[in-house]
């Protein structure tokens, strides 16, 4: 008779456990996200911090247009209308391939060169399941400059007027409002100017973006030389500016010493400096269209 | 002692019963459409997912925002889970609450009812009555609704230049199957 009774208090114990238990609390234990792999997306706006890139990819039958202006530097005055006379352009597509993998090329009329590359991701931040703390992606470029030389009786050969660039951009969101990135790049120049540059030119780039509002964001970019002939002779490239998204475009507006928008013209050949007022007003504008 | 055995299957038949109190969604889709003048949007989660206690008709529901597909873009659905719904603030989208009617679950058929509870979406708490339509079977419950969302009641803001593109007002439609909890 004692064990009915214990059975009786156990059956009756067990199912008022499970009318007691809060049904929110119950669904938290058959819905977690502890056993799915969350990826961090959008850790910046767009494929383009202010000069460089960042770790984003265009989305698979994603175009991204952008059209970039570097204007003359400010310390001109009034007569060149602080820089804003002068300008340098660079257009340029980016198609994605996958979600993971892009191609682009661009045009600028700086030196005229052509540029082309392929950005692949090869790791990304996730929480969940899988815990990676950043994305890691990829950019092997080329570009050709088709300027004429200065000296045309000479007859250099056309690799003469390749460059290269091997670039891996490591990035983490911190948080939804902070993102920040580093890059070692290597830009490698098939000819320089003088026997004292450098063909092979390595930089550490670091930047990052700190959103104000969910479309306002605040941007920053420097890449710093490794010690050698060239960072002696010229400049590490800083630029700082703002992000406003609006739809599908995302318009930057930015102030930098560098005057040229593909990475062999502003890491090895920055001459403006900072100090001496050498910066000029830039803006990017950056259209997203989706050709699925 | 013969007594004693068929208490105790009495009393275990009586278990099983108030233990199947508790139903669990077994396959949840939830599809909303933005029927703006400039743009049709459309995205479909099937990770819908929750608890329904039969005994006080208590129920709660929710989809984790992110696990949304389907827009017109990629850009769309990142503007969706960082511009708009803001998801690693607010995961989910809750609906918690009781159904009005006292239906009995242990007749099979068909039931409209309503169920009154707190909607919780963008981390804003709204009341509300949302009607549905309740399909009873053999340990199976389905369930169907039609409701809708107005932005501005979850505080989701659109700015002007994309005012055309989005509606005011989102259809949702949920389509869900629930099963007793093991």
């Amino acid at each position: 008779m004692k064990r009915i009774i214990f059975t009786i208090i156990l059956l009756v114990e067990s199912c008022l456990l499970v009318n007691s238990q809060d049904l929110l609390s119950m669904l938290d234990s058959i819905q977690n996200t502890e056993d799915q792999v969350l990826y961090t997306d959008a850790t910046f706006k767009s494929v383009r911090l202010i000069n460089g890139y960042t770790s984003e990819t265009a989305a698979k039958n994603e175009l991204v247009f952008s059209i970039s202006h570097r204007f003359g530097n400010v310390n001109q005055g009034i007569y060149d209308f602080f820089g804003l006379d002068q300008s340098t352009i660079r257009f340029g597509f980016e198609y994605g391939l996958t979600d993971r993998i892009d191609v682009g090329v661009g045009r600028s009329n700086f030196e005229k060169i052509y540029d082309g590359f392929i950005k692949v991701k090869i790791a990304r931040q996730s929480t969940g399941k899988r815990n990676f703390p950043v994305t890691i992606t990829l950019l092997e470029g080329m570009s050709v400059k088709t300027i004429d030389f200065a000296y045309d009786d000479v007859d250099y050969p056309f690799s003469a007027r390749l460059y290269y660039v091997h670039e891996l951009f490591i990035s983490r969101k911190f948080n939804e409002k902070l993102s920040l990135q580093l890059s070692p790049v290597i830009v490698h120049r098939n000819m320089v100017e003088t026997q004292n540059d450098q063909n092979t030119v390595g930089a550490i780039g670091v930047g990052g973006r700190y959103k104000i509002t969910n479309r306002f964001t605040c941007v920053g970019e420097y890449y710093y030389l490794l010690p050698g002939n060239t960072a002696d002779n010229f400049n590490n490239s800083l630029a700082l500016g703002v992000e406003i998204e609006t739809g599908g475009h995302v318009f930057q507006i930015h102030v930098t010493n560098s005057t040229g928008m593909t990475e062999k013209a502003f890491i090895p050949e920055t001459t403006g400096q900072w100090r001496k007022g050498d910066i000029g007003i830039g803006f990017n504008i950056i259209r997203l269209f989706s050709l699925k | 002692m013969r007594k004693t055995l068929i208490l105790l299957l009495l009393l275990f038949s009586a278990k099983q019963s108030l233990c199947q109190d508790i139903y669990t969604v077994s396959n949840g889709k939830v599809h909303f459409t933005s029927d703006a003048p400039l743009e049709l949007i459309e995205a479909e989660s099937d990770q819908l997912n929750g608890l329904l206690k039969i005994s006080d008709r208590s129920f709660v529901f929710r989809v984790p925002m992110k696990t949304f597909e389907g827009f017109n873009s990629a850009l769309q659905q990142t503007h969706f889970n960082e511009n708009y719904l803001e998801s690693d603030k607010h995961p989910y989208t809750t609906f918690q609450g009781k159904i009005i009617e006292e239906i009995d679950f242990n007749v099979p058929g068909t039931y409209n009812v309503r169920g009154k509870g707190s909607f919780t979406c963008h981390g804003i708490k709204q009341e509300r009555i949302i009607k549905c339509k309740i399909v009873i079977g053999q340990n199976k419950i389905k369930v169907n609704s039609d409701f809708t969302v107005l932005l501005d009641d979850h505080n989701i803001k659109i700015p002007s230049v994309v005012s055309q593109k989005i509606a005011e007002e989102i259809l949702v439609d949920i389509n869900l199957e629930l099963a007793p909890k093991k």
